[in-house]
């Protein structure tokens, strides 16, 4: 049993060995030599972040307004009025947002606090681990209170609102909008103009700004990636391995499904399904990318635990008496996690390129700011803001977690150790 | 290692140790480097042995000696981006095949110079069968009939003692087992009638008994076509069994050079005897392995003068030198500084396991 | 190897079930029933629309039997007791019963059909309340309709013609007999009689035997009914101008494969010999390059090229050199073969560019990827050291061994290619398949899009099927068994 005192340094059984490197951190490390990849991390890092404070980029409610003396916030109370932000993506990064600063200044306090003590690192990890689960559940329940609770208010609009009332010169108005005063629904720019005057990146067909579409699009398609992928590496991994660790008559059976569903051409079964649907919504797509693409990574998961399943440590593991379900979860996956990471990477660019071709094709989900819709409108407009500016975020979006990808590719494999 | 000097007794001797014996290869102060990102590895660094016609050279050494590197430089398959071959000759009828071009090299290999690997598994290409890769080495090198080559190619399998090898010819590699890709190798090198057969360990990947049997064969064919072979080993019984000269090598150098009777009843480098020591013997009546301490320099960074030093028991400060290539015998060569103590005493020990 | 082909083929049916069964499941336990929405007077759209969905949604409903039971069909049970019960929850005379159920028990009593119509002639002659008798009245001639037989697509013999002529005029004879609830005493009964003495005339309709239960217990449901109209390729017909849908779809087809065929044509025959040069070259600045580009290839999506290059290349700002859409000119008539095929290839360019450049950047990678761990090999030392030229080595030997993982990879570039041709087909105006299916989601025709999509499914286990076999036939490792 690990007592509090092996948990403290002493000297270290390994010796000259160095730290205490877990295969993680071997991975990482190999990770971290590749520069374009971890350029590429931070960069994802940096959308998420983007995509994050997007209402503190543009919207239109100011954060702060004064009338007459009386001074109001009402940037915060809109960012959950679910009129103004319908979906509850929106809803779970504007949590987000608002728990940014606070959540940065409470995890680099611990951090700090952790890595002052005497810990080591093994312990370390295993605390760090268990606060931020901690720190997750508390979002997750807030999250769902957000949702269960849903707030509206009469709907303002301040900036007309701070036009007229200086026009009309009676009334003393001070505010603080954010860069961008107009959010990523409001209309009545002059459709289809280009970039400038105030538009960045021009305006769409229906007369709204299309950089500010962009930004919100981050979220869109960002949470469509990986929620989808997310759904099918769960199918994939829950089928492949059992594929793998049971054999027989179950690994025919998977394999059965594999090989149908790999038949299945996707976009078209897509299509069909979502022609039955009367309204798509994002978690329409999410779902419906989650259950058809699951059969790579199930094939993966599969080789793996094919092959881990015979090697030593295993039966090890079984002579000493371990649960099936303990050798599964805790000997094989961890080693046959490694290609389905890879896949995972590379699936959220490959979904997020499924769900725009579906937004161009005007199949996708209306009421979101895909940007698969903005290029939609290029097309049939011809107008070259309105196709290379959300063609250049899908590139960059998705070159982006490819390259993380190959980096993880490469991280990954032996032969290339360093 | 009483039972290795038995066996090479037993052997016939043959006309090898006559140096009037014309040598169809020689290797003059052969340097093959390795430039890379991490520096340079000095693979071979400067070796010269001779093979006379019909005889049998073994060279042998740890792995990471440059054995390999040697052979392959012979025929010049270094792959050229990193490795290079920076000094030496290279003679062989005639010719320097350093200084060749590449057209010319290839008219060697395969022709020649032939050279068999050490995974028959995996050296034969698995999409082709044994006869059509048999009969592709035969129409580059001879002019003859599609059908022609293919006779020959069928007369070699016979050869090499492959039975029913009418249809053997249009089998796959994949269909054969390890010791028949091994005939099939050698049949397929022995094709155009080489002058000198390279064989890169050619057994080391097999089933003892299979490896007897490979080895046979060998010696077989050679002594029908007068054939030299230069065999690559790391195995001191094969050498034994096959070779009439033997090169050791360490660290990219030649550490001793001798007839294969000479060589093993006097082996007077340190390294060859320590070699000879961490031969597991029944008989022996000590219960550890012996081995030698310490590891093989890596190519990039040899040391300074005698790059056996840092494991050798007798080294002292003269060998921060380079110890030169002496001929302390005919036909017997020796690079050490204190050859005549360590001969001295590794022949006491063979004395005492004698008795 | 015939075997192997044999059993391959074989495999593929039972396959092409599976998939079809999924698409049964997904047909009949899909979130949402399209039109459902209809129902409720919902939609933006307006009414022709909302009338045009309407009528596909019936003649798609007919078509894959969705007013019939999923599995086991035991409405000759029928009773009056239930009908009665529908009834009432339809009329809500107490409104006790809510909206959503009220439109359930419609639609339960439509697709009861012909089954329900014992139980209504009984109410109609026994119920006391006159609005019961009254429905059951005027539901009597729409249940009791004769269907008519191969209404569309002009599949009709002389038989069937006839047919439907008798069956029309009987329809049309029984739609008289109803009365509204004010009607008089005897205006019912005289309708009571005359139904009564119609399916006393008609009685063997309604005379269940025992075989005749089973049959329908198996056979009039949604599950047989859609095998047999897959076994006999009926696909139905398209609502917006009744024609059989197969048949265009057969029609799409040809363009659509010729799009993909060359796409794979292109991707193999690029891909390959990029793949060798780079490795061969391997890590000169050329062949870096060439990576980053094929890489930044990958990552663009396809839809976006399209419109870039649509824009960029035809619309005549800048530039005018490719035509904006279609297959072909439109006036081909004069023209020799020659020149409709350089016409063709002509309007095919850019698709042909949009379809394959992303396939092609991938299977390059994977060329290079292949070729390395191949010339890695040992036996192409050995072939090395037989003293064969260099070309030779690369391209007999290692491209050989290298190019049997990349034929997989067809497999997979496959559902791929058959998916992207949807979005290249709309932006380019190719009449093919995808373009369809497209066009069929915004009219909603339900029957055009199921067809497509068996077909799609059908072609992709066909491409499988050849990847597989040239796979056998490219690595004699492979055994058959």
């Amino acid at each position: 049993m690990n007592t509090s005192a092996d948990d403290h340094k002493e000297q270290s059984n390994f010796g000259d060995a160095g730290e205490d490197l877990t295969y993680a951190d071997i991975v990482w490390g190999q990770f971290k030599h590749n520069r374009v990849a971890l350029g590429s991390l931070y960069a994802i890092f940096g959308l998420i972040l983007l995509g994050t404070m997007a209402p503190v980029i543009a919207s239109n409610q100011p954060f702060m307004w004064e009338l007459d003396g009386v001074r109001s916030y009402p940037w915060f109370t809109n960012l959950f009025d679910r009129l103004v932000f319908e979906n509850p993506v929106d809803i779970f990064f504007n949590l987000l947002l608002v728990a940014l600063v606070p959540g940065v200044v409470l995890i680099g306090w611990r951090v700090t606090k952790l890595r002052a003590s005497s810990l080591t690192k093994r312990a370390r990890r295993r605390r760090m681990r268990s606060e931020a689960s901690v720190l997750l559940i508390v979002f997750v329940l807030t999250y769902i209170a957000v949702l269960l609770f849903p707030h509206q208010s009469s709907y303002t609009p301040y900036p007309k609102l701070m036009d007229r009332i200086e026009t009309k010169g009676v009334q003393q108005v001070d505010a603080l909008f954010p860069i961008f005063d107009f959010g990523f629904r409001d209309t009545g720019f002059r459709p289809l103009a280009g970039p400038g005057n105030g538009h960045l990146l021009g305006v769409d067909n229906s007369g709204r700004d299309v950089a500010v579409r962009l930004l919100y699009g981050i979220r869109v398609s960002l949470t469509i990636g990986v929620v989808a992928v997310a759904i099918y590496v769960t199918i994939g991994i829950i089928l492949g391995a059992s594929a793998g660790f049971f054999g027989g008559r179950v690994d025919l059976g998977i394999q059965r499904l594999i090989e149908i569903f790999m038949c299945m051409p996707v976009l078209f079964v897509i299509i069909t399904l979502i022609a039955f649907l009367d309204h798509t919504s994002i978690f329409h797509i999410m779902v419906l990318i989650g259950v058809l693409r699951w059969t790579g990574v199930a094939r993966l998961t599969r080789g793996e635990f094919l092959r881990l399943r015979n090697q030593d440590f295993v039966t090890a593991a079984e002579a000493l008496g371990y649960r099936r379900r303990t050798i599964i979860f805790k000997q094989i996956l961890p080693n046959a996690l490694g290609p389905v990471l890879v896949a995972a990477a590379f699936g959220v660019a490959a979904a997020i390129l499924l769900e725009s071709t579906l937004s161009f094709l005007g199949l996708g989900d209306v009421s979101a700011p895909s940007w698969g819709q903005t290029l939609k409108e290029g097309y049939s407009s011809g107008k070259w803001h309105l196709i290379l500016s959300p063609g250049f975020a899908i590139f960059f979006t998705v070159s982006v977690l490819n390259l993380v990808g190959e980096g993880m590719r490469d991280a990954l494999d032996p032969k290339l150790r360093q | 290692m009483t039972r290795l000097t038995r066996s090479c007794d037993n052997r016939q001797a043959v006309s090898v140790t006559d140096p009037n014996s014309l040598a169809i290869l020689e290797i003059e102060d052969l340097k093959t480097y390795f430039y890379t990102d991490i520096g340079v590895a000095r693979a071979v660094d400067g070796i010269s042995f001779s093979i006379g016609k019909g005889e049998t050279v073994g060279v042998v050494g740890e792995s990471g000696c440059g054995k390999s590197v040697t052979a392959m430089s012979i025929i010049g398959l270094i792959p050229k981006p990193p490795g290079e071959i920076v000094g030496g000759a290279i003679h062989f009828g005639g010719r320097d095949l350093t200084k060749i071009s590449e057209k010319e090299l290839r008219k060697v290999r395969g022709n020649s110079i032939s050279m068999i690997f050490q995974e028959p598994m995996s050296s034969l290409n698995p999409v082709y069968t044994v006869g059509d890769q048999i009969i592709e080495g035969i129409l580059v090198h001879q002019d003859l009939h599609p059908r022609e080559a293919r006779a020959l190619a069928i007369e070699m399998l016979k050869k090499v003692g492959i039975p029913a090898a009418e249809s053997r010819v249009d089998e796959y590699p994949h269909q054969m087992s390890g010791g028949m890709r091994q005939r099939v190798m050698i049949a397929m090198a022995l094709a155009s009638e080489p002058l000198l057969l390279i064989a890169d360990e050619p057994t080391t990947a097999l089933d003892v008994t299979i490896q007897a049997q490979i080895l046979e064969l060998i010696n077989g064919l050679q002594k029908e076509a007068g054939m030299s072979v230069l065999l690559i080993t790391h195995d001191l019984g094969v050498v034994a069994e096959t070779c009439d000269r033997v090169v050791v090598m360490y660290a990219g150098k030649v550490a001793e050079m001798a007839d294969v009777r000479t060589l093993f009843s006097k082996p007077s480098h340190p390294y060859t005897g320590a070699l000879f020591r961490s031969l597991p013997d029944i008989s022996s009546r000590e219960s550890e392995l012996a081995t030698i301490p310490g590891m093989v320099p890596s190519a990039f960074e040899f040391p300074e003068g005698c790059r056996f030093r840092a494991r050798c028991g007798y080294a002292t400060d003269i060998c921060t030198q380079e110890p030169p290539l002496v001929e302390i015998a005919p036909q017997h060569q020796v690079a050490c500084h204190h050859h005549q103590k360590a001969a001295a005493e590794q022949l006491r020990t063979l004395a005492g396991d004698q008795s | 190897m015939f075997t192997y082909i044999i059993k391959r083929i074989l495999l593929m049916i039972p396959t092409f079930f599976a998939i079809s069964l999924m698409i049964f499941v997904i047909l009949n336990f899909a979130p949402g029933t399209p039109g459902a929405s209809l129902a409720g007077g919902e939609g933006s759209q307006s009414a022709e629309d909302s009338v045009g969905q309407r009528e596909s949604y019936q003649i798609f409903k007919e078509q894959f039997n969705l007013d019939k039971p999923v599995l086991f069909n035991t409405r000759f049970q029928l009773d009056t007791a239930t009908v009665r019960a529908a009834i009432g929850d339809v009329l809500n005379a107490d409104r006790s019963v809510s909206i959503s159920r009220q439109i359930e028990a419609q639609v339960e009593i439509e697709d009861w059909g012909n089954y329900a119509v014992p139980a209504l002639v009984e109410i109609l002659g026994s119920d006391d309340v006159v609005e019961v008798r009254s429905y059951a009245s005027r539901r009597l001639p729409l249940n009791a309709k004769r269907r008519l037989r191969n209404l569309y697509g002009g599949r009709s013999s002389p038989e069937d013609r006839a047919h439907n002529k008798t069956v029309l005029s009987e329809n049309r004879q029984i739609s008289t007999l109803t009365f509204p609830p004010t009607a008089s005493k005897q205006e019912q009964a005289e309708v009571t009689l005359a139904w009564q003495t119609w399916i006393k005339k008609n009685s063997d309709r309604w005379d269940y035997t025992g075989t005749k239960k089973l049959v329908i217990l198996a056979t009039d449901t949604r599950f047989f009914k859609y095998w047999m109209n897959l076994a006999r390729l009926d696909f139905g017909v398209s609502h917006v101008d009744k024609r059989p849908v197969l048949k265009k779809v057969f029609k799409k087809l040809r363009y659509s494969l010729s799009l993909s065929f060359t796409a794979v044509l292109l991707i193999y025959f690029v891909s390959v010999p990029l793949g060798i040069w780079s490795s061969v070259n391997q890590n000169t600045t050329s062949d870096r390059s060439l990576t980053v580009v094929l890489f930044m290839l990958y990552s663009l999506p396809s839809f976006f090229t399209g419109v870039v290059l649509l824009n960029f290349l035809t619309r005549g700002a800048p530039f005018k050199v490719f035509p904006t859409s279609g297959f072909e000119s439109l006036d081909t008539s004069g023209m020799t073969t020659l020149d409709y095929l350089g016409d063709v290839l002509w309007h095919l360019v850019l698709p042909i560019i949009c379809l394959s450049y992303a396939g092609l950047a991938a299977l390059s990678r994977y060329a290079r990827t292949g070729l390395l761990d191949v010339i890695r090999a040992d036996y192409i030392r050995t072939a090395r050291a037989k003293g064969l030229p260099e070309f030779v080595v690369i391209i007999k030997h290692a491209a050989r061994n290298g190019m049997i993982p990349i034929l997989t990879l067809l497999a997979t570039l496959l559902p791929t290619l058959v998916g992207g041709s949807v979005v290249i087909e709309v932006i380019f105006g190719i009449p093919g398949m995808g373009l369809y299916v497209w066009e069929s989601i915004l009219l909603r025709d339900y029957n055009a899009i199921m067809a497509v999509l068996l077909i799609a499914s059908g072609l992709t286990l066909v491409g499988l099927l050849l990847s597989d076999l040239s796979y056998a036939l490219v690595d004699p490792r492979i055994t058959f068994d």
